[in-house]
Order: structure tokens, then sequence, then C-alpha cells
């Protein structure tokens, strides 16, 4: 009984904090092969990862505006992690494990793309009148799962974020915060620049 | 059972110094006051840490490996003892002022 509550435990941490198993190049294909079948899926289920931390359906039909998302994002990441690394720490951090563990972390989102095909797509002419919209039990469910996710791919960035860089405490929790907003404000005016 | 060297003060906390020193062929003593090295003075989990450290020819990889933990977790342990040393050279620098 005891075994089997500590077992329950270490799988739990293992879920939100994996890299003190894994990092580098390990984490890094691991997360490119997970990459790969959520952009698969994201094409399919029109799921664009358009910001650090946003997931919307999208009407694209190429795989391209998924794809320049995805790398935007992820890349934003690094680079804001990267600079944390260079400023707030003494530590000799890796660029490796910075773009390894970011990438892995991002894995939820392969989840909340298959939860994608659940919702519908909503366009601006929609919006305006949104009582007309039926909303199904499926949409809600599927919304709710995959904010879920999203909140299960954020407390893996502060993991990895806290692992990589050596950053302890509560300059761990307000420089995390503050890298946050700076990629999310960055890759959103990159993503918006972007025609498709 | 293994036997911990102590080298923190019960009381007080502070690092403790080396009064005797015995030799246990010919029961010869050696009295007078030695500080222990910096190195000595780091938790037995520190020492062991740092010797397995040497044996890998300081490899941080090697090391991971060895731990089952990834490379950035073991340099952090690293950064800490590095981090433990740096304190208690201070802190014996401060005490000889």
């Amino acid at each position: 009984m005891q075994k089997s509550k500590t077992l329950k435990a270490i799988s739990m941490k293992q879920l939100f904090n994996p890299f003190n198993k894994i990092a580098g190049a390990k984490a890094l294909i691991f997360g490119a092969i997970i990459s790969i079948f959520t952009l698969t899926v994201s094409l399919y289920s029109h799921s664009a990862f358009d910001g650090v931390l946003d997931f919307h359906k999208a009407p694209y039909i190429t795989i391209w505006p998924y794809l320049s998302f995805y790398l935007i994002s992820w890349l934003c990441l690094v680079f804001y992690f990267g600079l944390a690394g260079i400023l707030l720490t003494r530590t000799k951090f890796r660029w490796l494990d910075l773009l390894g563990t970011t990438l892995f972390s991002r894995s939820p989102l392969l989840i909340a793309a298959l939860l994608c095909f659940a919702i519908p797509f909503i366009d601006q002419q929609q919006i305006k009148d949104i009582s007309k919209i039926h909303f199904s039990v499926s949409f809600f469910i599927a919304s709710g799962l995959s904010l879920l996710c999203i909140i299960w791919t954020i407390a893996l960035y502060y993991n990895c974020y806290r692992v990589c860089l050596n950053i302890k405490g509560t300059k761990a929790i307000w420089s995390f915060i503050l890298v946050m907003i700076l990629a999310e404000a960055t890759s959103l005016i990159m993503i918006r620049s972007l025609h498709f | 059972m293994e036997k911990r060297l102590p080298n923190l003060c019960p009381s007080c906390n502070a690092p403790l110094y080396v009064e005797v020193l015995h030799c246990k062929q010919c029961h010869t003593k050696v009295t007078g006051d030695y500080p222990l090295p910096n190195i000595m003075l780091l938790p037995p989990e520190d020492l062991k840490f740092i010797l397995a450290f040497i044996k890998t020819s300081g490899s941080i990889k090697l090391m991971a490996e060895k731990m089952s933990l990834s490379y950035p977790t073991v340099r952090n342990i690293l950064d800490d003892i590095i981090a433990k040393i740096e304190n208690l050279e201070s802190y014996f620098h401060e005490a000889t002022i």
C-alpha cells in the first residue's frame, strides 16, 4: 500500500518534472518526434499554437502556418530562457538543454491538438452573433481539457526553466513570469506579422 | 554502522577544529589547533558526489549516466557544492580578519 503510494507520487512528479531524468539531446529527439505527431494532428484538426501560451482553431489547409507558429513560439521561449540564464544565473547552462527541454515541454499540446477535433471553427461573422451558435457538450469538455493541457505545458515550462538554469525560490517565480510575458508578446508580434 | 565525522558544533553549528591526533600504531598523541579542510566540512552525500566526480575524471555527462539523472540536474548539484565551498571560504576568511 505504502509502496504503491510512493510509486504514484514519483510518477506524478515525473509527469510535471521529468527534467531531473531527461534533458539535452534525448529531450530534443523525443520532443521532435512528439512535435511531428502534434503538427500532423494540427493539420487535420486545424489547431494552431499561435503563441507561447496560445491555442486556437484555425482555417488553414496547409502545414506551413501550423509549423511556423509552432517554431516561432518554441524559439521565442528558448531565446528568453537563454537570456534569463545569461543575465540572472552564474550557472553554465547549455543551449542544447534549453532547446530539448522546452520542445519536450510542449508534448501535452499533442492532446490539445487531438481535442481540437471536437471544437468547431468560429469565424468573425459568427462571433458577432454568438447567441446563434449551438455549442455541444463535447465542445465544453474539449475546451476544458485543452485548457488543462495548456496548464500542464506551463508547469513543464517552469520546471525546465528551473532545472536548466538552476534558479530557485521567489527569483525563479518572478523571473519566469517576466520571461513568459516577454516570450508571449514577442511570439504574438512575430506571428501577427506573417500572412497566410 | 558508518561513523560520520562530526564537523559542525552541535551547539552553535560553527565548524569544529581538530585538537588531538592519535597514532593507532604507537599511540602517540599530537595536540594542537588544526582546522579541517573546507571540503571535509561538507555533508557526507556531497563528499560522496565529489569522490564519484573525480573518479569520472570530472565528466558531468558520465556522472549523469552513473546517477541516472539528467545533465543539468548533476550540474546543479555541482553548482550547489561550489556555492557551499565558497560560503565556507568566505566564512573562514572573515573569521581570520
